[in-house]
């Protein structure tokens, strides 16, 4: 939608979710609002305005700043209308000249220690205290400026994003309380007393080096000029916005993208987002100059060979180029001698449109996507034992969980928006087990600490969850009429008898977990009994060998203690990407057409070869690794690989690497020169999310709308590529608008069948099964009975990594995500966030490091099996003993040099967190290192000449 | 040091199977273990393994070679 | 608490028995070492001695009782600053509602009382509720124990029953000022009492009858001026007091009192007198009504009362010696 500049509309206060309902009057206008409500939210939905400056509706109320005062028939004084709740048949008075005067005088008190400078002011037009100094209708300040100030107050202009401003601030304390209550982080507070108050970062830090996290909520907290984005001083109000999703990670937040013509001048969260209601992180709020980055490639690419130097051309030569190539590959190596791979980043459109290019175009099934290295195991797992590969819950659901088991994920990194909802309930009182090999930071941050952290060793999850399993079951703590009900009698007798053998008790499984046997009953004990039981788990379960193992493992837990099919339950994957989710459920699978059915029913393939006119294969197609080794091996020799970075972000690097220089015809479709893109013959160039119209899915299976704000600098949407490429291949594909091809994927897609653009654009969002059914859409999966009837319990039996710890490479080395930037780094170290995160570092205990005579701060070779890079050494004790951890957000670290080819059984998913290395002190980057160095300055040479 | 084309279809069986095996007796592994093949693996991949059935030195275990034996047969009827 | 800590010990077991609490706190001044050692000694021996803990006097009840010290801040003597001290943060006041009894120290019922009123329930419920209502006059019943102190010759506390008058605590139990020279005005209730002229002085010591009269009881606090008091800067001490002592949440007293100080010092150099004089009455009313604690809403109180019945010093001419 696009919108005027507005700012959102102020409730005051949060909303009550009592059910009683609660009838006064304000200024005689009769009011009904839910018990707990207080009187200024009364009259704002009733209509009445009172003014305000402590208040704000995503943040408790406060009572500080005294204008809002009301008089309330029967109560002396004067009331404030935010601390106070209705009660029956209450009278209130919003307006009258002694309120009238009370607040000038409170707001002359204000005014008599602010700047008298609005006319210059970045806020000026967008500022509360200017509303309501007008509002409350001040005239003078008798107190004159000559007494006491804050005045001559040092700007603090740390932070790459936003500047603080002390010499306005009003202490309304908003920004203490939103990272208090919102964030959680609890990086601010109000220093000295009385008028000395003061806003203070940290331990009086600057901002950039107190623990603020940059998530903005203070700045959307603000009412003044005080906290403001650099952006907004630089180029002044928006004048219009349009609502979209981020397009970084899996918990999908809505925003407001606030423009200047074409230009955008900030994100600010949106509030009606059910996702992240209001709230938002560093990425998504700060981090989007990537899409006007000057690495930004703009034009249709093509070379014949790597070596050579890229050739700018039209997209109508580029296409035909790439079509000629691949239909002469597949002359003369045959039909499945080429593939593609979709973006996880991309539209669920645009993604769909790929699978159908692959499958009409191409005429096979080799279509994967990166799922294939996160989440796969998921959709395995959750398939098999509840039917349908989905996180089962919505965010808002964690609200009433009171055992919240966090296992193989870092939220505060990864999704940190949804972490913030997470702490507020474990700040409530909601208990916490973490099973992580590293002390995340969930389990010790302000005002929580988890209940348990079994720091699992790498490799052996599927041990600690049989062993939670095996005390439930031996202590009788199962949910014996939830089982009997929901679930396959005959299976669960299997798997009771499979789990309750000796050999998955918690003191026999601790020799291979190193859990403490104590810890793992105990903490058995309290998800089995503690109430609501939510599990929520990431790549640090999936990414194994026995990925869909533990997945199923995690199911079988939630079946157990009957913590499926309600509010406050649930499992819970993760995702990592802002359209994982959606690029699974379009079928970018080599065995799944959209809606997760098999390329070999044939009902199925017969409904989608009616609509797109031809022959479908019904044999599974080739999966990421395989299209690798059938490239290795000759097989395998076009790749169209869209929005990807398979070469820094799939394991084995050398091996990718080998691959693709083995391929004839690459073609890459991106918003920057990657690293995949430096071994291709074809570059097109991509849209970001704010230069095409489309929809994303969230983990929460919630649909949302990706509105354009800006026409694509490459002059297509991606989709239009697509299209573009598909019917020079002879596809024949007509879409005027994303919203056709969403009307397509409901026509063939039974869980879409409801959703439409028209329906979004009301309901805001859709989580999907969305059909007759469900019109407007499935909050909680499994309600009545699951998605395959009666749950399955699935046999989980450990079976141990091939990669394990001996005397050559005695550490395992994990891995994971940092906040500020985001997978491979593409987007995020193309904006100021790299000032968090120049580098990825290898966090080493200290007894390791010791033992090797390294310092904090030394360059560290990692050496693996399969390769070996350097990075700088973190000593620190997040991490166990014989445990490492790196990030991979910077090409140059190589994280993937060392990973190996070791991946789950079923899925391939590469088994990135369990490497056997060895830690050595070294002096200079590795070999690999230097050889990728040069390649990359020969790349990027190669493309400047293309640009001149 | 990269395995060759059978080895690493050898491995992934082998790995399936193990992965299995708890899940009943032999014949109800092998089993499952070939419809896990059919449905996810490609055309090449399986009509390779299915070649080396009489192969006795390629290193399929007693189960994975049931279920290739299996899936051999499958592909043979299409 | 120095001299006689089980009193207040067994006062507040029965407040905790009364209403089914079983942890107390005693949250004491950080400027009393005293009684903070001999506090913790008592409730000690008393632990030991069954009367504190499990199952106190076999009564299949609990009560712990644990003494907590402040950091020197006046505001925390306010129930909800005392409350976000007791719990570990900053003294700032909370609004209410939510009240204490619902919702207080860590989000529970918690029933907050001076050590007077606590102290005090051991004996009422020794000697008997009649005993104590017999003591004192209109609804002020039991005893007060009265701070007097200021410029007078006898200081000091006194235990008195409510109903004495102003004038017979201070000339016969005070002995009249120490510099021997008239009483020129009284300041009742501590440091946001009012301050009282001659006229008032025959008022009796009763909650009711001092707040008929503008002033408030309070804590029992007398602070006793002679005659070369200079009521102006008492007044801007009142406001001062405030400004230093002000946790700073809300804006009428975290600002309203360093202007107040500013607006006095204007009155009494003459500058726009009458227009600041407007606006010192003004500021009083925004404190008083707008203020969200008693901190800011009764530094008028001493201000309104030396503006209405010592206005002369106010005048900017003839200033008294301090």
């Amino acid at each position: 939608m696009l919108e005027f500049y507005e700012p959102q509309p102020d409730f005051g206060t949060p909303q009550s979710d009592s059910e009683t309902l609660v009838t006064l009057t304000i200024d005689g206008i009769s009011v009904t609002v839910p018990e707990g409500t207080s009187v200024m939210r009364a009259a704002s939905e009733g209509g009445v305005k009172i003014p305000r400056l402590c208040a704000t509706d995503s943040l408790k109320s406060f009572g500080s700043c005294r204008i809002c005062l009301v008089e309330i028939e029967g109560r002396r004084g004067f009331p404030a209308s935010c601390t106070t709740t209705v009660t029956e048949g209450m009278e209130v008075r919003t307006q009258s000249s002694e309120i009238g005067k009370l607040r000038r005088n409170v707001m002359e008190l204000y005014i008599s220690d602010h700047p008298l400078d609005c006319l210059t002011c970045p806020t000026n037009g967008d500022c509360e205290l200017q509303d309501t100094a007008g509002e409350v209708g001040l005239r003078a300040v008798r107190y004159g400026f000559e007494g006491e100030n804050h005045l001559v107050a040092e700007k603090d202009e740390s932070n790459p994003y936003f500047t603080f401003d002390p010499s306005k601030c009003i202490l309304c304390s908003r920004c203490v309380r939103a990272c208090e209550e919102v964030q959680g982080t609890f990086a601010l507070t109000i220093d000295g007393r009385g008028f000395d108050s003061k806003v203070s970062a940290g331990q009086a830090e600057s901002f950039m080096e107190s623990e603020c996290v940059s998530c903005g909520a203070c700045v959307d907290a603000c009412p003044t000029a005080t906290l403001t984005e650099k952006s907004i001083i630089e180029l002044g109000k928006p004048e219009h916005s349009v609502v979209t999703t981020c397009a970084y990670c899996g918990v999908g937040c809505s925003f407001k993208a606030e423009m200047k013509g074409n230009e955008v001048v900030r994100m600010t969260p949106y509030k009606d987002g059910k996702a992240n209601e209001g709230h938002a992180c560093v990425k998504g709020r700060f981090a989007f100059g990537y899409t006007t980055h000057k690495d930004r490639i703009t034009k249709p690419m093509i070379r014949e060979s790597i070596d050579d130097p890229w050739r700018e051309v039209s997209w109508d030569e580029a296409v035909s180029y790439t079509a000629e190539r691949f239909k002469a590959i597949q002359a003369k190596y045959g039909r499945i001698s080429i593939g593609a791979i979709s973006s996880s980043r991309c539209t669920n459109e645009e993604v769909y449109l790929v699978q159908k290019m692959v499958r009409t175009g191409f005429g096979n099934n080799n279509i994967d996507t990166c799922a294939r290295v996160c989440h796969s195991p998921t959709g395995f797992g959750l398939k098999t034992t509840l039917g349908e590969s989905a996180g089962t819950q919505t965010f808002a659901s964690v609200e009433k969980a009171d055992v919240v088991i966090v296992m193989g994920a870092n939220p505060t990194e990864a999704h940190p928006v949804f972490a913030s909802r997470l702490k507020r309930r474990l700040r409530e009182g909601a208990k916490l087990i973490v099973i992580d090999p590293r002390q995340i930071e969930l389990v010790r941050s302000p005002h929580i600490v988890a209940d348990y952290h079994l720091p699992v060793r790498p490799g052996t999850n599927v041990t600690v969850l049989n062993a939670l399993a095996h005390v439930i079951v031996n202590e009788g703590l199962q949910a014996h009429d939830y089982i009997a009900e929901r679930c396959e009698t005959a299976d669960f007798e299997k798997w009771v008898q499979f789990i309750a053998d000796e050999r998955h008790s918690p003191e026999h499984t601790e020799q291979f977990s190193g859990v403490p046997a104590a810890d793992l009953r105990a903490a058995a004990r309290l998800y089995a009994t503690g109430g609501n039981g939510a599990i929520f788990y990431g790549l640090g379960v999936t990414e194994h060998s026995q990925g869909s193992t533990a997945v199923m493992g995690i199911a079988n837990l939630a079946m157990l203690t009957g913590n499926l099919g309600r509010d406050g339950v649930g499992v819970n994957p993760l995702r990592g990407q802002n359209n994982v989710q959606g690029s699974c459920d379009m079928g970018s699978f080599p065995h799944e057409l959209p809606g997760y059915r098999h390329v070999s029913n044939v009902a199925t393939r017969q409904l989608f070869e009616r609509e797109w006119g031809v022959t479908l294969d019904s044999e599974p197609g080739l999966r990421i690794p395989n299209m690798f080794d059938a490239a290795i091996d000759g097989d395998f020799k076009g790749l169209y690989c869209q929005g990807e970075d398979i070469a820094q972000s799939d394991p084995n690097t050398h091996h990718v690497e080998a691959a693709l220089k083995a391929i004839e015809c690459l073609v890459v479709q991106d918003i920057f020169l990657n690293e995949t893109a430096k071994f291709a013959h074809v570059f097109l160039p991509g849209a970001t999310f704010l230069e095409k119209d489309g929809t994303f899915t969230n983990a929460e299976r919630r649909i949302s709308r990706v509105r354009k704000t800006m026409p694509p600098l490459s002059g297509k949407a991606d989709w239009e590529g697509t299209m573009a490429l598909a019917n020079a291949l002879g596809c024949n594909m007509h879409y005027n608008h994303p919203s056709e091809i969403m009307d397509e994927i409901a026509k063939l897609t039974p869980t879409f069948s409801g959703v439409s653009y028209k329906k979004l654009d009301e309901l805001g969002s859709i989580q999907w099964p969305c059909n007759d059914h469900t019109p407007a859409g499935t909050p909680i999966m499994h309600v009545d009975e699951f998605v395959r009837g009666k749950g399955f319990f699935a046999i989980t039996e450990y079976v141990p990594t091939e990669e394990r710890a001996n005397r050559k490479f005695p550490l395992l080395l994990t891995t994971g995500r940092i906040l500020s930037q985001y997978n491979v780094g593409a987007q995020t170290r193309r904006t100021s966030n790299s000032q968090w995160h120049a580098e990825d570092t290898l966090e080493i205990h200290p007894h390791d490091a010791e033992e090797r005579g390294i310092n904090h701060g030394d360059w560290v070779g990692i050496q693996s099996r399969v390769g070996q890079t350097v990075l700088h050494a973190d000593v620190t004790s997040r991490v166990k003993p014989g445990v490492v951890y790196t990030t991979f957000h910077h090409p140059v670290s190589g994280a993937n040099v060392i990973t190996t080819d070791n991946s789950d059984w079923a899925t391939n998913c590469p088994e990135y967190k369990v490497t056997a290395v060895q830690i050595s002190k070294v002096t200079a980057p590795s070999s690999w290192q230097a050889r990728q160095k040069s390649f990359d300055t020969q790349q990027l040479q190669l493309l400047e000449k293309a640009r001149h | 040091m990269s395995a060759s084309k059978i080895e690493r279809l050898v491995k992934m069986v082998n790995q399936i199977s193990l992965n299995m095996s708890s899940n009943g007796p032999a014949d109800f592994v092998a089993m499952q273990v070939s419809e896990h093949l059919e449905k996810f693996w490609s055309p090449p991949m399986k009509n390779l393994i299915s070649e080396h059935i009489a192969d006795q030195n390629i290193g399929l275990s007693p189960i994975s070679l049931k279920a290739v034996i299996e899936l051999a047969a499958i592909q043979k009827a299409k | 608490m120095e001299t006689d800590p089980y009193q207040l010990i067994e006062g507040m077991t029965i407040a905790g028995l009364a209403v089914g609490a079983n942890q107390g706190y005693i949250y004491l001044r950080s400027e009393y070492p005293v009684a903070h050692k001999i506090l913790n000694k008592a409730i000690e021996r008393a632990t030991e001695a069954g009367f504190l803990g499990k199952n106190i006097c076999n009564s299949n009840s609990d009560f712990f009782l644990e003494v907590r010290l402040g950091a020197g801040a006046y505001i925390c003597g306010e129930e909800t600053s005392l409350l976000e001290s007791l719990e570990g943060k900053r003294g700032m006041v909370r609004a209410k509602p939510p009240l204490p009894a619902i919702e207080g120290l860590f989000g529970k019922p918690t029933v907050v009382n001076n050590v007077l009123t606590l102290g005090a329930a051991a004996s009422i419920l020794e000697q008997g509720s009649e005993t104590y209502k017999d003591f004192g006059m209109g609804r002020s019943r039991g005893t007060l124990a009265v701070q007097l102190a200021g410029n007078v010759k006898r200081g000091g506390v006194i235990e008195l029953a409510f109903g004495v008058t102003l004038r017979e605590v201070v000339e016969d139990f005070g002995g009249g000022t120490y510099s021997g020279r008239p009483i020129r005005a009284i300041q009742m209730g501590g440091p946001l009492g009012a301050f009282l002229p001659a006229s008032q002085w025959d008022t009796p010591l009763d909650y009711e009858a001092f707040a008929a009269i503008k002033a408030m009881i309070g804590h029992g606090g007398i602070v006793v001026f002679d005659d070369t008091v200079d009521m102006a800067a008492q007044a801007r001490f009142a406001m001062e007091f405030c400004a230093v002592e002000s946790c700073g949440k809300c804006t009428p007293c975290r600002i309203g009192a360093t202007r107040g100080v500013e607006v006095i010092d204007r009155i009494v150099n003459n500058q726009d007198r009458d227009n600041n004089l407007i606006l010192l009455t003004d500021l009083c009313d925004t404190m008083e009504l707008g203020s969200l604690c008693a901190m800011g809403g009764m530094t008028p109180f001493p201000v309104r009362s030396a503006l209405t019945y010592f206005a002369e010093d106010f005048s900017g001419e003839s200033p008294r010696e301090n």
